[in-house]
């Protein structure tokens, strides 16, 4: 659960950043620095999403 | 007395016939719970009525049914008024309703509400207590059964959405005297692994009956026990049972629950590329304008540099050297004119021009000058001054011309 907590903060994040960097008028260090930080962000988010595709999992009474 | 062998069409059109003329089928009101409910497109209503010992068809049909004044459902207790009468196709007899009146509220409906009444001011519907659903759940665990549509659906449109989802299954029935302890069963196993993100909770559409489970107490509790926030969809779009209302979140069918609790991936990924796209543009475009603006400082501080104000200041003053120059020399000019105008006009009145021509200059010893024989007498000494020396000559003889100048 924590995970996925930490995948929406992340898309979050993102988004104020997307925001920031358009419309918010950020020094120059600081427009590198939220460019970088949005960069590693979706790349976060994208390396944490498992893609690989699953059959759905029918539990059993011996599972239950 | 030999018996007269008929035809199923004669025995079904005399019993109609019969029973077309009672007086107490042709006109009566009944009272029963509704069931089997089916609106027919031809506009004709067909149900059973009820109660706790027996069942008779029904129907009503569309010219009768405008005027009745509401819509009637499962499990909803009402009084009809028509005629028995046998429908002689099947030899079936039903009641014809002409007029038909809400008897109260349902049994069913009346336990539903006393529950639905019970919990709410428990506060188990309250929205505060509602668990919010996992935007991006990786793991879903669905309660249904393990046959039928809902599963299907569920499975479909969450694969659709998202193909690296994954989904357990734990199955259940969902009608009947054991549906409410599988199901709770089921809401405890998720419960105990926490291994899901959310859970839905789903039923196919069917009679007040058939879903009554899901307006079970037992059930509701549970549901409101769960950590995990649960998705209810239970039925049609139409039905609402004390599930929904417990549940973190209502979906009108099973595939709309999936629609809420799996993420749509292509959607997400394409929200990332374009987060991407839009931060690379932003950048550059942060990038230009300091750069811009770097430029714009740039010529404007050359503009403030000091050299550039001594060489103003120095070009000034070569225009004034250059002037002061031109001005001299113009004055220079003009003096030298003059002074060869004075010249020539010396020249004329030159005396060792004179002396050249045999004039002489008489002057004393000092060089004072002697213009009248009244500064001499006789035996003084006087400077004869010609063209290439001079000469000192004594007087001797001095001769006063009266009258001439």
């Amino acid at each position: 659960m924590d995970k996925k907590t930490t995948f929406e903060t992340s898309i979050e994040k993102l988004e104020k950043i997307v925001h920031d960097l358009t419309t918010e008028d950020l020094t120059l260090e600081g427009s590198i620095k939220t460019y970088k930080e949005g960069m590693a962000l979706v790349k976060h988010c994208n390396d944490s999403i498992d893609k690989i595709e699953k059959e759905l999992e029918i539990l059993t009474n011996k599972k239950v | 007395m030999e018996k007269q062998i008929l035809g199923v069409s004669h025995v079904n059109a005399y019993i109609k016939q019969l029973m077309d003329k009672d007086f107490i089928l042709k006109n009566l009101s009944v009272q029963g719970e509704v069931s089997n409910f089916k609106a027919h497109s031809s506009g004709h209503l067909y149900f059973t009525l009820k109660d706790d010992e027996s069942t008779i068809s029904c129907v009503m049909f569309k010219t009768h049914v405008q005027n009745s004044g509401f819509e009637i459902e499962n499990g909803m207790k009402i009084i009809v008024l028509g005629a028995v009468s046998v429908y002689e196709r099947s030899g079936q007899y039903q009641i014809y309703v002409r007029k038909m009146m809400q008897d109260g509220l349902g049994k069913l409906y009346q336990e539903f509400e006393a529950l639905k009444k019970k919990l709410s001011s428990e506060g188990l519907f309250d929205e505060a207590t509602k668990k919010p659903i996992c935007k991006y759940a990786g793991h879903i665990g669905i309660i249904t059964s393990n046959t039928g549509a809902v599963i299907k659906d569920i499975v479909q449109v969450a694969k659709r959405r998202n193909p690296y989802i994954r989904m357990t299954l734990y199955p259940t029935l969902v009608q009947g005297p054991d549906a409410a302890q599988t199901i709770i069963k089921g809401i405890t196993y998720f419960n105990q692994e926490k291994n899901v993100d959310t859970i839905i909770l789903g039923r196919g559409g069917g009679s007040i009956e058939d879903l009554w489970v899901f307006n079970e107490e037992a059930v509701a509790r549970s549901i409101y026990a769960s950590v995990i926030p649960i998705i209810s969809a239970v039925g049609h779009e139409t039905d609402f049972t004390i599930s929904d209302f417990v549940a973190d979140l209502r979906a009108p069918t099973p595939s709309a629950a999936a629609e809420l609790a799996v993420y749509d991936y292509f959607n997400l990924q394409n929200n990332l590329n374009q987060f991407e796209l839009t931060m690379r543009q932003a950048m550059y475009r942060q990038l230009d304008l300091k750069k811009k603006r770097l430029e714009l400082l740039k010529v404007q501080l050359s503009h403030q540099h000091p050299g550039l104000k001594f060489e103003r200041k120095y070009q000034y003053i070569t225009e004034l050297e250059d002037k002061i120059k031109m001005l001299m020399d113009n004055i220079l000019r003009r003096k030298k004119h003059q002074v060869n105008l004075l010249e020539e006009q010396l020249k004329g009145l030159s005396p060792i021009q004179r002396l050249k021509e045999g004039y002489a200059y008489l002057s004393d010893l000092q060089f004072n000058k002697i213009i009248s024989v009244k500064q001499l007498k006789s035996n003084d000494k006087v400077m004869v001054t010609l063209s290439d020396g001079q000469v000192i000559a004594t007087v001797d003889v001095i001769d006063y011309n009266k009258g001439e100048v």
